[in-house]
């Protein structure tokens, strides 16, 4: 089998990505009730991609492929860390979408890419949230090396 | 003891409490972030900055002489990534009650009032973050009905020299 190679996103490939986003935000709406996604949600995310694109100074899609098949994207984004803490910036591990039908080892190679492009930008500490209840993901991000970092919690004052 | 809404002349005493907040957690977990040199100052400036907004609220826990001992800090976000339904989203930033006010209730009320600020603005849905290695905070936060929800993880990268952090 051929080897998993990535490269940066362009244009022409946010249509297929979008394919990918549309059918994984789906799939994490069964984990996360608060991420529905809207009725124009592919238009808005390929939007948002678009500017994710332009903005490439803080912003990165990579894409994993093999033999011109993409098998899957990563975007990770530059942004502030807490005021008055160290970093001053943090990376965030912002989507990584696999194709489920032709997924092994992507997210390993995914994943160096964009640890490689937070390296290159003298960003040290990156951090990637990851639904409790998705337990393939949680698996896959602990024998990656992440640690755990701290729990979001979450209320629901509906019926105050 | 009183709970109110911070005024702008408390934001240094607010800072004070928050670098006591971060010793605990750095106690906790040293891998949790450290201050810059200068935090305590840049974050009073935040506390400021959020004290003049409409979109923020802090309350203070005053004690019988009149001090800052505990604050909550209360915010309005979009929780949710853009291309989802977007729902605006309370998000409690920190909460800390200095050791000698602990477990009379005091960080409850805070957070009591936190909620109703959120209410009165509409919102129903609220986050908070809370350190994973934090076993106290954790089930003070489970005891006010909070359910996790997602596990942020963290790496490090290669890269490990945060002097150069500000040269992009």
């Amino acid at each position: 089998m051929s080897e998993i190679l990535t490269r940066e996103a362009t244009r022409s490939d946010l249509n297929y990505l979008g394919t990918l986003w549309l059918n994984n935000a789906d799939l994490q709406a069964e984990f996360d009730g608060r991420f529905r996604p809207a009725e124009d949600g592919l238009m808005r995310w390929m939007e948002w991609a678009q500017s994710w694109l332009a903005n490439g100074l803080y912003t990165v899609i990579v894409v994993a492929e093999r033999d011109d098949y993409v098998l899957g994207y990563a975007v990770g984004q530059i942004e502030a860390g807490r005021p008055g803490m160290l970093p001053e910036r943090v990376g965030r591990i912002r989507e990584m979408v696999i194709d489920q039908h032709d997924g092994e080892g992507v997210g390993t190679v995914l994943l160096d890419a964009l640890m490689s492009w937070f390296s290159d930008r003298y960003v040290s500490v990156v951090l990637a949230d990851v639904p409790r209840r998705a337990s393939v993901q949680q698996a896959f991000w602990r024998s990656v090396g992440a640690t755990v970092h701290t729990d979001v919690m979450y209320f629901s004052l509906g019926d105050q | 003891m009183l709970i109110r809404p911070a005024r702008l002349d408390e934001a240094g005493d607010i800072a004070e409490l928050w670098m006591q907040l971060v010793d605990y957690h750095r106690a906790l977990d040293p891998d949790l972030p450290t201050p810059e040199p200068d935090g305590m100052q840049r974050y009073a400036r935040f506390i400021l900055n959020l004290l003049k907004r409409d979109d923020a609220m802090v309350y203070v826990l005053i004690d019988r002489r009149g001090r800052v001992g505990g604050y909550a800090l209360g915010m309005i976000i979009d929780l949710v990534p853009e291309a989802f339904i977007q729902e605006k989203a309370g998000f409690i930033a920190d909460v800390y009650i200095e050791p000698s006010m602990r477990s009379q209730g005091y960080g409850r009320s805070l957070v009591e009032h936190l909620f109703s600020w959120f209410h009165a603005h509409n919102l129903t849905l609220i986050e908070c973050d809370v350190a994973s290695k934090n076993a106290q905070g954790i089930a003070f936060w489970q005891h006010l009905s909070g359910r996790p929800i997602m596990t942020r993880l963290r790496f490090s990268t290669p890269f490990r020299d945060a002097h150069h952090d500000d040269e992009l």
